[in-house]
């Protein structure tokens, strides 16, 4: 190494070693090292100075580096299928979740700094706030984790859209449409204020306009983002590693500083995007522009030293000034900036230079003050924003003494002039308002038709809400449409829809998250609390729920004592309240709080309740505090506690150990073979067993006596949240992060219960019905378990070859042996229909009535038989046979068949003749339907021709369609003829104009149609999509569409029962599916007064008000 | 605070590794560039993800589970840069699309920026080894292998919070000379 060599090596450490220095120090400090330094060395302290600068550079190929996850990766649960885009901070792919439910979204790789924990963890936090996040115009975030590699990552919500100004540009949005949208974003943002949310990166490529059926939709994106990436070390900076998060243009100056930031910060970033919206270009362009302007007249000196394009100091450029700059160029675009220039001029000016004020006092306070401001002014009122007062403006101008005497004078005629326009502008806009009032009424007439499409979009919405499982949002799209419009067809089957899809028994919606809940004794009531809020009292069989009063203060954990009697709530902050449930006793305290994160537990065997927290201790506390509460075991940071049956007490701890306590007063803490947090807990065999299932996804189920562990499971079930041992204990129920999955101990399978997480669960002591408190979802739902559970019943033998339902949800079956066998709604077998030596049946049609049967076996007999006792009514040969047969009843009178010929023939049920309705036919005959009044034959045959007969006349009536058809009905007042085709369609032909329309939902062959019995709107279709559907022929729409049996090609029968008020459907495997319209119906009014009520209170806007 | 000496090689096998490996990759370039003329932009794909492959290969499973995928990318990061150095060299002159290079490797990608960038950055990066071996390596494996701060620190024999120091400082000094001195 040479002598300069060295020289070099030790100059560029003595550099390194000041720079670390004065890097570490906070921004305020770091000035006055510099000066020390310049004092000292004056050309190291240069350099160190512009090495300085250049860390603060942001997302710059080297931070980018060269290698990143590419597709086909995996992270998490996500899968990467594409690039999105490369922002400042990372690159956004396109990637599909693989589980729970498949979805597309958006992952964004965050390639930053060192460090990733952070980051994660501070996503963590945020990430309740964030769940609560449920706006149409938001896209959620969805998920935070690392990647293999340690890089933070954030799911979020595919949203394929354009930034909001290039979607107003390509889609020519005059300023009034463009305005529309932006109070859609101010909406999604306001939302997010009030849960107490900042975006702190509001600019266009975080405001994306996607298409949604049609509709332009504004989602606002990576919420939470700017938050996570904040540096919680330097706190007089949002910085990561020294970067400055955010973005210049769109950042105001407070956060420029590094100073505190809050609503208004989003406020002026608002403002930016709506000056870029209606100008052109965003305010520190302008500002350059006119700058550059400036400088090169010789107007101002330029300013030094200074990246950002705008300082501070100064303030923006009036829109309405602006707009005549930023578009320059040909005639037709100076004429619209001269209109442009017209409507900012004024109020608009002003609201748009509120939001952009450089103090935060001066701006608006929130942002929907900013939005009715604009709202305001899209009506004709007055707005609120007023011009700064001349003195004002005259102080700050004594400050600007750089400025040139002629500039200065130039702004300050801009702005009298702009004084005195307004005031001309009130007069004129009185006189325009007059003409404006036509064309009001016109844009009213729009607005209904706009709300309707709405309405009909947000039941939809709804809908898929409910086939994702997000309850919350399906509650508030769904509840809104009903209540707005209670006559709505729609809304209801969506509601419908909704609590069937759930299937649970009853279910409760709080206003604020909720943890855990606990059924009393008797099994018919459970207690529970949510976040904030007082507890309530909430009986599953009735729906009618008690607010208990007291303090509002709300729970994280809840629990009741042996006795029923009383409730016991523990809050963040390890608050203990007892709270009586019979009487009237108000709410005492039982231990103020201490430290966060307590569980309290009643024990089983005395009136004692056991309280653990963060710090490992278990406290014993006496409910009549006859003594003082005593520690009685100390173990690791807690995260789960129970008792068991015999007194016994287990503690789950963060690093994996557990602490028992056994009745006798011997606490031992063992090490459970987990390395990972203990979530889930549950005690069997009184007390015997314990089950332990932690965030790694295994359990572990030991003998509490010996010590010894009797099996390990690892079920991949999720992170394990909740765990109970099953009646008899040969069954584990497991609350994963996937759902509720039941296991069996024995052989060790799994199976999924109900599709849906929470975060705790309780059950009955009985057994038979599960509390789920949903945390997120806001919701206590309540299932009921075992063989009576929900809507499926009897699983019959499975070998069957056809299968339908009878009258009254008995079940038929064909079977090889023993002929059609019936059974009844559980699935036992209660007699026979027909001779039990009879052939094999392959065709089963039961009449609308389902008091006749009409069989068809292999020997081509059709055979017509009653079904409650299996008497022969009427049998007719040369039928076609096999699957290919076709039949079709008359009411009770007549039957219906394809001959071997391919004729139809029809059998008269009340003499047994058989007559001839249809010569043979050229192509093959599929499916036939009969008119309610008997005197019109509906037909389907290959190759998509459809046929209405005329049965005195015999006149055929012929249409081609495109599909193929399989399946034929009529409605009930015969106004309609229905075919299910091979595609998909359901065709609807218009008897009396004799218009057919096509209805689309079904992705696979329709194979049944059934007419409602009552109300001739409605028809239920069966589909090999697996899916049973219920169109309403006047709304030309789907309302309902059930899923009763799982996947694809399962349905074999679907129906109505008892008049239409049941649908009824049987699977290939025997299962029957019923689902009761007044019962759901009970449910709905049952939940309506409490929606109603939710409603309200979101109506109100500042407080999260208690129930 | 630290002691750690402000240079610290790698273990002699695994120079040994990467020399064997850069010779291995060398006479596969030549056969690739005898093959394929014509077509530029396969060459250097083929090339990442032998390169990548073959590592893979050359060291065996048992190695990669013993040493960690850090230390497998740390090696892979050398070779890496080499590679794509050499693709960058042959392309400064390539006036169409030569240089945005794209390449998948098993579940990751590699995107190079712009030759002449990727060029300024290297000798940029060489200078800097002159003056500072070690900030020059840290270097080396956040860019061009895509290692952690932990996996660097580890890679290195540094406490973290020295790597990070260093990479803060070698970032910025890098950014500073190819502001100031572009080639």
């Amino acid at each position: 190494m040479t002598a300069s060599g060295t020289n070099a090596e030790t100059r560029f450490h003595k550099v390194s070693q000041l720079f670390e220095q004065i890097r570490a120090r906070p921004p305020v400090e770091r000035e006055a090292s510099l000066d020390a330094l310049g004092a000292q060395d004056p050309e190291l302290a240069v350099e160190v100075r512009s090495l300085l600068a250049y860390h603060d550079v942001q997302g710059d190929t080297i931070d980018r580096g060269v290698l990143r996850p590419g597709v086909g990766a995996v992270v998490g649960n996500y899968r990467i299928d594409g690039v999105l885009g490369e922002g400042g901070m990372g690159t956004v792919y396109r990637a599909t979740q693989t589980a729970p439910v498949q979805r597309e979204v958006a992952l964004k790789v965050i390639k930053l700094g060192m460090d990733t924990r952070a980051v994660v963890r501070r996503f963590a936090a945020e990430r309740q706030s964030l769940a609560r996040l449920e706006h149409v115009n938001v896209a959620r975030v969805l998920d935070a984790g690392a990647t293999a590699d340690g890089r933070p990552y954030f799911v979020m919500e595919l949203v394929r859209g354009v930034p909001i100004t290039a979607h107003c540009d390509a889609e020519h949005l005059d300023w009034r449409e463009r305005i529309r949208l932006f109070l859609h974003v101010c909406a999604a943002v306001q939302h997010a204020h009030q849960r107490g949310i900042l975006h702190r990166d509001l600019k266009p490529s975080n405001l994306l306009v996607a298409d949604i059926d049609g509709l332009a939709v504004p989602k606002v994106i990576d919420f939470g983002v700017a938050k996570a990436l904040e540096r919680g070390d330097d706190p007089s900076r949002s910085t990561t590693c020294g970067q400055v998060v955010g973005t210049p243009d769109y950042m105001s100056p407070e956060q420029t500083r590094g100073d505190d930031v809050d609503t208004r910060t989003d406020v002026y970033a608002l403002g930016v995007v709506l000056y870029e919206l209606l100008v052109g270009a965003t305010p520190g362009q302008v500002h350059s522009a006119v700058r550059a302007t400036r400088r090169s007249t010789g107007a101002t000196p330029p300013e030094t030293g200074d990246r950002r394009r705008r300082s501070a100091d100064d303030e923006a450029v009036r829109p309405s000034s602006a707009v005549a700059t930023a578009r320059g160029g040909d005639v037709t675009r100076q004429v619209q900036s001269q209109a442009m220039r017209r409507v900012l001029r004024g109020d608009l000016d002003w609201i748009i230079l509120k939001a952009l004020a450089r103090e935060p006092e001066r701006r608006f306070e929130s942002v929907s003050a900013f939005a009715e401001d604009l709202e305001r002014f899209l009506r004709h009122d007055p707005v609120a924003a007023r011009p700064p007062s001349i003195a004002y403006l005259a102080a700050k101008f004594a400050r600007r003494h750089t400025v040139a005497l002629t500039a200065m004078i130039a702004v300050l005629m801009s702005l009298l002039i702009g004084v005195a326009v307004s005031l001309y502008g009130l007069r004129v806009a009185q006189f325009e308002r007059d003409i404006a009032r036509d064309a009001e009424r016109e844009q009213s007439r729009l607005a209904d038709v706009l709300s309707d499409q709405l309405f009909a979009s947000n039941v939809e919405r709804g809908r898929q809400s409910v086939r994702y499982g997000h309850w919350a949002e399906s509650h508030d799209l769904l509840w809104g449409a009903h209540l707005a419009q209670p006559e709505s067809v729609q809304a209801r089957w969506a509601l419908r829809e909704m609590v069937w899809t759930q299937g649970c028994v009853a279910s409760l919606q709080l206003h604020a998250t909720v943890n855990t809940v606990r059924f009393l004794p008797d099994g018919e009531r459970v207690f529970t609390c949510g976040s904030s809020g007082q507890p309530v009292l909430f009986n599953v069989t009735t729906g009618e729920s008690t607010v208990l009063p007291g303090p509002a203060s709300g729970a994280w954990e809840v629990d009741v004592t042996r006795d029923g009697r009383h409730g016991i709530t523990c809050d963040g902050q390890g608050t203990v309240m007892v709270w009586d449930l019979c009487g009237s006793e108000a709410p005492r305290l039982l231990r103020q709080g201490a430290a966060g994160r307590t569980f309290v537990e009643c024990s089983e065997t005395e009136d004692v309740v056991f309280i653990g927290g963060s710090d490992g201790a278990v406290w014993r506390i006496r409910l009549d505090n006859a003594e003082p509460p005593r520690v009685i075991g100390v173990g690791a940071s807690m995260m789960r506690l129970e008792t068991a049956p015999d007194g016994t007490i287990a503690a789950g701890g963060a690093d994996g150990s557990v602490l028992l306590m056994r009745p006798d007063g011997d606490a031992q803490r063992t090490t459970w073979p987990h390395t990972r947090p203990i979530q889930g807990l549950g005690f069997g065999q009184g007390g015997r067993l314990l089950a332990t299932g932690t965030t790694a996804q295994e359990i572990v189920i030991t003998d509490t006596v010996t010590g010894e562990v009797l099996q390990t499971f690892s079920p991949r079930l999720g992170t394990v949240r909740d765990i109970a041992f099953g009646p008899d204990d040969r069954t584990l129920l497991i609350l994963g992060w996937w759902g509720i999955s039941e296991l069996d101990r024995a052989s060790g399978t799994v199976r999924m219960l109900l599709p849906l997480s929470g975060w705790r669960f309780d059950r009955t002591v009985a057994g038979d019905m599960l509390a789920v408190a949903g945390r997120e979802s806001r919701a206590i739902m309540v299932w009921r378990l075992g063989p009576e559970a929900a809507s499926l019943r009897g699983v019959a033998p499975a070998r069957a070859s056809a299968r339908a339902f009878g009258s009254s949800a008995a079940a038929f079956i064909a079977s090889t042996t023993s002929g059609i066998q019936k059974l009844d709604e559980r699935g036992r077998p209660t007699g026979f229909v027909g001779s039990v030596a009879a052939p094999l049946a392959r065709v089963i049609v039961p009449s609308p009535s389902r008091a006749l049967v009409a069989t068809v076996a292999s020997d081509g007999r059709l055979r017509v038989e009653r079904t409650d006792d299996g008497s022969l009514i009427a049998e007719a040969p040369n039928v076609r046979t096999a699957e290919s047969a076709v039949v079709a009843f008359h009411r009770d009178d007549l039957c219906a068949f394809v001959t071997r010929a391919n004729g139809v023939d029809a059998l008269d049920l009340r003499t047994g003749e058989i007559c001839e309705v249809m010569l043979p036919f050229g192509l093959e005959l599929l499916a036939l339907a009969f008119s309610p009044d008997g005197q019109t034959l509906a037909v389907a045959a290959r190759q998509g021709e459809i046929h209405i007969v005329d049965l005195q006349s015999g006149a055929k009536l012929k249409e081609i369609g495109s599909s193929t058809s399989f399946a034929a009905a009529f409605s009930s007042d015969g106004t309609s003829a229905m075919f299910g085709t091979w595609r998909g369609d359901v065709l609807v032909r218009d008897m009396q104009h004799g218009v057919t329309t096509p209805l689309r939902g079904h992705s696979a062959m329709v194979r049944q149609l059934v007419a409602h019995p009552q109300d001739p709107d409605l028809v239920l279709s069966a589909s090999n999509d697996g899916t049973v559907r219920l169109w309403h022929l006047t709304l030309r729409r789907e309302v309902l569409s059930l899923s009763p049996f799982g996947g694809p090609s399962t349905l074999r029968d679907v129906g109505f029962l008892d008049n239409g008020e049941r649908i009824a459907a049987v699977s290939i495997d025997g299962e029957l599916a019923t689902y009761s319209i007044p019962d759901a119906d009970r449910r709905i009014d049952r939940m309506r007064d409490a929606e109603r009520s939710r409603f309200q209170q979101f109506a109100a806007p500042e407080s999260d008000a208690p129930q | 605070m630290d002691v750690d000496p402000p240079n610290t090689p790698a273990s002699s096998a695994d120079e040994t590794l990467t020399a064997d490996l850069h010779r291995e990759l060398r006479e596969i370039a030549a056969s690739l560039l005898r093959r394929e003329r014509r077509d530029h932009t396969l060459q250097p794909t083929a090339l990442v993800h032998e390169a990548y492959v073959r590592l893979g290969d050359r060291l065996g499973e048992a190695w990669r589970q013993e040493h960690g995928e850090g230390a497998f990318r740390a090696l892979a990061a050398t070779a890496m840069r080499r590679i794509l150095v050499d693709h960058a060299r042959a392309h400064t002159a390539d006036k169409r699309g030569g240089g945005w290079l794209r390449v998948e490797l098993p579940e990751a990608m590699v995107e190079a920026p712009e030759p002449i960038e990727l060029l300024a950055l290297h000798e940029a990066l060489e200078h800097l080894a002159t003056l500072d071996e070690r900030k020059a390596r840290v270097v080396e494996l956040r860019f061009f292998g895509g290692l952690t701060g932990e996996e660097v620190a580890e890679a290195i024999g540094v406490v973290r919070s020295t790597a990070e120091a260093d990479w803060f400082m070698a970032r910025a000094w890098l950014r500073k000379r190819l502001a100031e001195h572009p080639s």
